[in-house]
């Protein structure tokens, strides 16, 4: 699977049919313009892009695979426990070892060797992340506190873009219950988040640790404890972009409380949507359970105890990024990779899945306050490259901005040109 | 009689002296594609390339160019007199640079007589264009605030970073399925934006859907500018629907409260 956009190069090379200079309002982004000569005085000339996916890979669509009717889980408990510093384990996944001894605890494998220390209390839990990109460790040096700590086992892209190395922290948090703790208080929300509840005084003391969050971000909040009338229940939307903390009214008439939403990319509280306006649920009943059934506005169904609502896929909604077409231009000489001037057109974007196959016509309007001045050249080549907006899946494969650019790539797949006459 | 005079760059990129063929060729106007330009009908009397302005050169020529230097070649095209005046007439000229026998790179050149005004472009529709439509104008909220909630005035603020609101509405009896949204651009605006696009899925009669996108207009021109937003739906063509945005408001309004305080 490899992801690839392309421009058709011309042939002659410097003429280019997918980069068309074009006064024609093209309703659809499936038809092809017809050219337009340009002038210094031009302002209604867009330059259209065709940009081709080539790649093996939809671009532009939602990254959740997960097939629908898609009942929301709850967070899945950490699986390992020891509660004594005598106590001993080692245990294996997709080549990480984790050892706990009397000696101390540690976690090692490819480019990863961290240390977690001697347990003074020796209560710790531990876990992997179900994708297997994470390590969770909870431990108390003493008592009911508890310290977790989350390490990336590989390159992490956060939701800012910053990237954490293996080894590196991605995560922390820490607190104290009312009772001596074990492995069910931890639990992975899907592989986004680490959910950590237990009583506190006061209440249910809840923390949501969010590695993909900037600075691996923690959620926090105290419930009032109505033991007897309202429990919750924390589940993962399907593909794990945000944790719902979902009350349980276990006595009729003890309330209407409402759900609360955490985002995993951020750590912030957010509400349900529909269609994209902040929706409050409230809960009535003892078995609430929340379903995506497609993932689009108003894909998820939410059984409250007073009926079924629906409201937005907080998962696939809204797809961020797209394919950028961008274009600049530069006065002509016979070979592309000879920057004379390089002066920025404008950019356009083709989002909205982009499957293998497929082309659009991107509509790039000159937002250059210059607009089209030829500075006494008539003779001018438009450079157009096609790149995702991630800046990975498909790399910018040129910044014809930055100070003294290299030579355009003409001969990259995703760059093409194309010569005109601005007169 | 006209002449048309051309300066083009022969660069020489790498770190070894080259020699660059260059080479002046007819170029075919039906061979490219549709082109507003008048018909290619000017005859060419002469075309030539030189190192001097003043030279009207040959057709051919052989430049050694140094390593990461470049020169400008003067090309001179004179072309016969109008056929038919009224309607202007063009011809086109390939410059081809050859290095080590093979083409790598060129110009197009193209000689354009033009005495009728430039054509203003046309609309091209399409066969089945996705029904959904704005349901009003699009307008800027505050981030994070409810994207239902129109504010009284119509103008973006300028130095600002917002949430732009696309409402978008099935006009249709039958519901449409598949429905997706994204914004193409902000015009000749000069606002950026974050893209994203929306899967709003199945939108039922009368149903508006309040697709956002977050906008900073930090280096925006004042003004009225036409945005590009594009919707699509099962069994349609994606379509383009244009959106006039003005840029000029100081700022958002400000949320509605009232301080009832005095001053001290």
């Amino acid at each position: 699977m490899a992801a690839g956009l392309g421009i058709q190069h011309g042939s002659p090379v410097w003429l280019s049919p997918s980069i068309v200079p074009s006064r024609d309002t093209v309703v659809s982004p499936g038809s092809s313009p017809s050219v337009a000569a340009v002038t210094v005085t031009s302002t209604n000339v867009f330059v259209y892009v065709k940009v081709d996916n080539i790649g093996t890979v939809e671009l532009g669509a939602c990254l959740c695979a997960a097939p629908v009717p898609a009942p929301w889980p709850a967070v899945t408990q950490f699986a390992g426990f020891l509660a004594s510093t005598a106590g001993t384990t080692s245990a294996s996944r997709a080549g990480f070892t984790f050892t706990a001894s009397p000696a101390g605890d540690n976690i090692n494998g490819p480019g990863v060797n961290f240390l977690f220390g001697v347990v003074a209390s020796g209560r710790r839990a531990w876990d992997w992340s179900p994708d297997g990109r994470f390590f969770a460790y909870a431990s108390a040096f003493s008592g009911n506190d508890w310290n977790l700590t989350v390490i990336a086992l590989q390159n992490i892209t956060r939701s800012d873009g910053t990237v954490i190395l293996p080894s590196q922290l991605a995560s922390r948090a820490n607190g104290v219950y009312s009772i001596l703790w074990s492995n069910i208080n931890f639990g992975w929300a899907n592989s986004q988040a680490v959910v950590t509840s237990g009583p506190n005084s006061g209440g249910t003391g809840l923390s949501i640790a969010c590695p993909y969050a900037p600075g691996g971000l923690v959620w926090g909040s105290l419930t009032p404890a109505m033991p007897g009338l309202i429990d919750y229940v924390y589940l993962v939307s399907p593909c794990g972009s945000v944790v719902a903390i979902v009350p349980k009214v276990l006595v009729a008439g003890a309330g209407a409380p409402q759900i609360a939403v955490v985002s995993t990319s951020s750590a912030l509280s957010i509400q349900f949507t529909k269609n994209n306006v902040p929706t409050a649920v409230a809960i009535t009943g003892p078995a609430p359970s929340i379903t995506t059934v497609a993932h689009t506005a108003n894909g998820t169904q939410i059984v409250t105890g007073s009926g079924t609502v629906s409201v937005d896929d907080p998962d696939c909604t809204m797809v961020g990024g797209g394919v950028v077409a961008w274009v600049d231009r530069v006065k002509a000489s016979t070979l592309p990779s000879g920057n004379l001037g390089v002066m920025s057109v404008g950019s356009g974007m083709a989002a909205g899945s982009l499957k293998p196959g497929q082309s659009s016509w991107v509509q790039v309007p000159n937002s250059n306050p210059l607009g089209w001045a030829n500075q006494g050249e008539q003779h001018w080549c438009l450079l157009a490259q096609a790149y995702t907006s991630d800046g990975t899946t498909v790399a910018r494969p040129w910044n014809g901005q930055a100070p003294s650019p290299p030579a355009f790539p003409n001969s990259a797949v995703n760059c093409a040109q194309h010569n005109i006459a601005i007169s | 009689m006209s002449i048309h005079r051309f300066t083009v760059n022969v660069p020489n990129p790498t770190s070894k002296t080259v020699l660059s063929e260059l080479r002046l060729e007819n170029a075919k106007l039906a061979n490219i594609f549709p082109i507003d330009v008048p018909e290619a009908n000017l005859e060419v009397l002469r075309a030539g390339l030189a190192l001097d302005p003043c030279d009207p050169g040959k057709r051919n020529i052989a430049v050694r160019l140094a390593a990461h230097a470049s020169l400008d070649i003067h090309v001179t095209v004179v072309t016969a007199d109008l056929p038919r005046r009224a309607i202007g007439g063009s011809a086109m000229l390939n410059l081809a640079d050859r290095r080590g026998g093979k083409v790598v790179g060129g110009v197009l050149l193209a000689c354009i007589d033009r005495s009728a005004p430039e054509w203003p472009g046309k609309e091209v529709s399409t066969s089945t264009p996705c029904p959904a439509v704005l349901a009003t104008t699009v307008y800027g909220v505050t981030i994070g605030a409810d994207p239902s909630k129109r504010p009284a005035k119509k103008a973006l603020p300028i130095g600002a970073q917002f949430n732009l609101v696309a409402p978008i509405m099935n006009p249709k009896a039958q519901s449409l399925m598949g429905v997706m949204v994204y914004l193409e651009h902000l015009g000749i605006s000069g606002a950026t934006f974050v893209p994203a696009s929306w899967n709003v899925g199945i939108l039922r009669q009368g149903d508006i859907f309040y697709a956002t996108w977050h906008v900073n207009t930090d280096n925006s021109r004042l003004g009225s500018f036409n945005a590009s937003i594009v919707v699509a739906s099962d069994g349609s063509d994606r379509t383009r629907l244009i959106c006039p945005v003005i840029m000029g408001q100081a700022r958002l309004e400000p949320a509605r409260h009232r301080d009832r305080r005095r001053p001290e």
